[in-house]
């Protein structure tokens, strides 16, 4: 049944991409040869056209910095026909009016509204009622400073906040404690970190931060530093995906194209996920408790890379010896059953090239300590291969696909069943569209995202629509369909289809 | 001696002072556009850039950008950072522009949203920037032997001498790269600069009309601070942009370290 609904889905994103896109395409010029007619286009000083000239040339003229003694306007003497009025305000003054702060601190960021309704009727543990209808009624604000606390030191704090009027709207008793604790409203400090240069060759960042590797921008092969919000799969921005965590980083650079990064991860903080009685939730009880580990010096995360920016191509090498982001479950001797995290050891490798209109990536990770569920005493090794590439031949238009394939070594069969689910090949592939349209005021996003080749084990596939209203609001609409399939998350979530707004001001 | 040997070399010589103006008249369209193409427009050059997009219904959105440049032989470095508004801030454009026109140019993207620095395929010139009239191409410098120039006629602008020259892609090719069939360039006699230009774009009946409002004479180098691009179709206005310069300074001291993708992460 779900092949059907999935295939209908695809068929209907895929009409409606295509159709887009020869719709906006441009036909062939033709063209336009009288000298005369031609010429006549431009505007001279003073001239008004159908754009608004007067009020652009009004607004133009005011601009220019003649304060240096550098400048000088010869257009007395050799370009006297460019002489022109300024009455506009200059760039500079309107930064020392921002806000009333200092040069050394800049203050940004965005209020949101959130809106997003369930399209499919459909009930998660406990069962209490059912969820379609409105699933988020969200009012979100960032706000981020940055420092300027000499040439070479900079600092940055920035955080985030929420509260989701959906819950008070549809009977807070209706939702279990886990989802209103994690969902109904959260503020978090995100970014809180020091950054700048010791000496010539040398970058320093401590605190807080999110430290994207990798080539891919939907997969992770190689980019196991951050983990990530998992909560509401498909809906979270891309970016809010990572989490940041508190971290030393240095950077030694040899010479202009290459790098040695070194890091040590302090603060151990693993994946948010779905919390128990959420329609994202794929199980009929409550997980057990997880397993952090403290900020001691035995548990810090440490991390390696080598990367080459070369012409045409670029280049990595990653090593890590990390924590599994992902949970296996143990019984202690006593029986108690808990979520644990493996120590990995990872090495990996990207390599992206350019060609025309073409850039190419691979990415490949061998991962050495994972532990499972079911085989909980025993530890495999994997190797991740990712393939994969970005075409931006089309006007104004990147298509982005990317196939991964994760191959455990010495397969248990019992890894296939619940709660591992994992099979010896697990495949993974994402297609992603972006064009932007009416001179990047309008910018559309497809993202399809499979597991397995064929989408076997589960799917979905976002769209959405983003308008800049003008320069400080964006108007986003959008909507997501899940599939089921062999995966109990995508099967349990494969009801999950909704629709979302966001109305956005950013400051 | 004969007579008509004397006679020859008498009025060869009489019209000498008469063929020295004719020569400077006589130049080609190709001439031309080499001289402007040797024109010093500057290197090690840091500016303030703002570019404000104008709709057909005259509604405005600005962007300010952090521009560094530097010429590394007959290619260029830029790296540009835009500091508003909040929505593309911190976003730069680090470009290793190589003139060959056979050799693509290398771009990476940082994207403050994602903290990733990214790699761009941009053999495709003929893109918006960012969502401007300007398209990529316009930003940089042609490749003299990818065009083919034939002068029009000689005619003013705005009271000063020019040369109107056609220039027509070379090849399918450079007419992909660029996405103009054909251009109309107005060479200013005295500078050679180019201070207007028409553009017949490839795709879409529609014609791009680029003027040089201002120029000004920043140590020592001439440069168009005020850059205007609108298309139009059907005689009609669809969008303009007007491209600001201020704090223009050349001859700074920027060394290429600047133009790294450690520089691009860090930000304006």
């Amino acid at each position: 049944m779900h092949w059907k609904c999935f295939f209908l889905k695809i068929s209907a994103l895929t009409i409606a991409a295509v159709f887009s896109l020869i719709i906006l395409s441009s036909i062939p010029a033709l063209a336009q040869d009288n000298m005369d007619e031609v010429l006549s286009g431009f505007d001279d000083e003073g001239q008004t056209s159908g754009v608004q000239d007067t009020k652009e040339v009004d607004g133009i003229r005011e601009d220019f910095d003649e304060s240096t003694g550098q400048h000088t306007d010869v257009s007395d003497d050799v370009l006297s026909g460019f002489d022109e009025d300024r009455d506009v305000s200059t760039v500079q003054e309107e930064k020392q009016d921002r806000y009333g702060l200092p040069e050394w601190c800049d203050l940004s960021g965005s209020i949101a509204l959130e809106g997003a309704y369930n399209l499919i009727s459909h009930h998660a543990p406990p069962d209490e009622i059912d969820l379609k209808g409105l699933s988020r009624f969200r009012t979100e604000i960032d706000l981020e400073t940055d420092l300027e606390i000499s040439r070479v030191w900079q600092a940055r704090i920035s955080g985030k906040g929420y509260y989701d009027l959906a819950y008070e709207m549809r009977g807070r008793d209706n939702f279990s404690d886990e989802v209103l604790d994690e969902n109904e409203v959260e503020t978090e400090l995100r970014e809180i970190y020091l950054q700048g240069s010791p000496s010539t060759n040398l970058d320093l960042k401590v605190g807080r931060q999110i430290v994207p590797w990798g080539t891919s921008e939907s997969l992770r092969v190689v980019d196991v530093l951050n983990p990530l919000d998992l909560r509401e799969v498909g809906m979270v921005d891309i970016e809010d995906l990572r989490l940041p965590v508190t971290m030393t980083k240095l950077d030694y650079y040899l010479n202009n194209r290459w790098n040695v990064t070194g890091i040590a991860i302090h603060e151990i903080h693993f994946n948010k996920e779905a919390p128990f009685g959420s329609d994202f939730y794929p199980a009929e009880t409550s997980l057990p408790d997880e397993e952090i580990p403290g900020c001691s010096m035995e548990n810090q995360e440490l991390a390696v890379a080598l990367t080459g920016r070369l012409t045409g191509w670029d280049i990595s090498f990653h090593g890590a010896w990390i924590y599994d982001d992902n949970w296996y479950l143990e019984a202690s001797e006593s029986g108690d059953v808990s979520r644990q995290h493996s120590r990995i050891a990872m090495l990996g490798a990207t390599v992206q090239v350019v060609t025309g209109n073409w850039l190419f990536k691979t990415e490949t990770a061998f991962l050495k300590g994972i532990q499972f569920s079911n085989i909980s005493d025993e530890e495999k090794s994997r190797l991740d291969l990712l393939a994969g590439f970005e075409y931006s031949g089309f006007e104004e238009t990147t298509i982005t696909w990317e196939l991964a394939n994760r191959h455990i070594f010495d397969y248990d069969n019992r890894l296939g069943n619940p709660p591992d689910e994992v099979r010896e090949d697990e495949i993974q592939s994402v297609l992603r569209i972006t064009r932007d349209f009416l001179h990047d005021t309008l910018h559309l996003t497809i993202l399809a995202p499979a597991l397995d080749l064929f989408a076997q084990d589960g799917a979905f596939e976002r769209i959405q629509m983003e308008h800049d209203w003008n320069d400080n609001i964006s108007i986003t609409l959008g909507a997501i369909f899940y599939q089921g399939g062999d995966k109990s998350l995508f099967e349990a979530i494969k009801d999950n289809d909704r629709i979302f707004m966001e109305f956005k001001y950013s400051f | 001696m004969n007579r008509r040997f004397l006679f020859r070399m008498i009025f060869c010589i009489a019209i000498i002072p008469v063929l020295i103006p004719s020569l400077a008249l006589a130049l080609t369209g190709r001439e031309i556009m080499e001289r402007v193409d040797a024109r010093d427009d500057g290197d090690n050059m840091t500016a303030e850039q703002e570019m404000t997009l104008i709709d057909k219904k005259g509604h405005e959105r600005i962007r300010r950008m952090n521009a560094y440049s530097k010429d590394k032989g007959r290619d260029s470095l830029r790296l540009m950072f835009f500091v508003s508004p909040a929505d593309v801030k911190g976003t730069g454009f680090l470009t290793y522009d190589y003139y060959s026109g056979e050799k693509d140019d290398d771009q990476w993207l940082y994207l403050p949203e994602l903290k990733k620095i990214k790699r761009i395929a941009t053999s495709d010139k003929s893109s918006a920037f960012m969502g401007s009239d300007f398209s990529y191409a316009d930003m940089t410098k042609r490749v003299l032997d990818e065009w083919k120039y034939k002068i029009l006629k000689e005619t003013e602008v705005r009271d000063k001498k020019c040369w109107l020259i056609e220039a027509l892609p070379a090849s399918k090719t450079i007419e992909d790269r660029y996405g103009y069939t054909k251009s109309w360039v107005f060479v200013r006699q005295d500078i050679y600069m180019v201070v207007r230009a028409v553009h017949w774009v490839k795709d879409g009946r529609k014609l791009k009309y680029f003027d040089t409002r201002r120029i000004e004479e920043i140590d020592g180098i001439l440069i168009g601070t005020e850059l205007n691009m609108k298309t139009v179709k059907n005689k009609k206005t669809l969008h303009r942009t007007v491209f600001r310069f201020h704090n223009v300074q050349f001859n700074q001291d920027i060394g290429e370290d600047l133009f790294t993708t450690r520089e691009l992460e860090k930000g304006p």
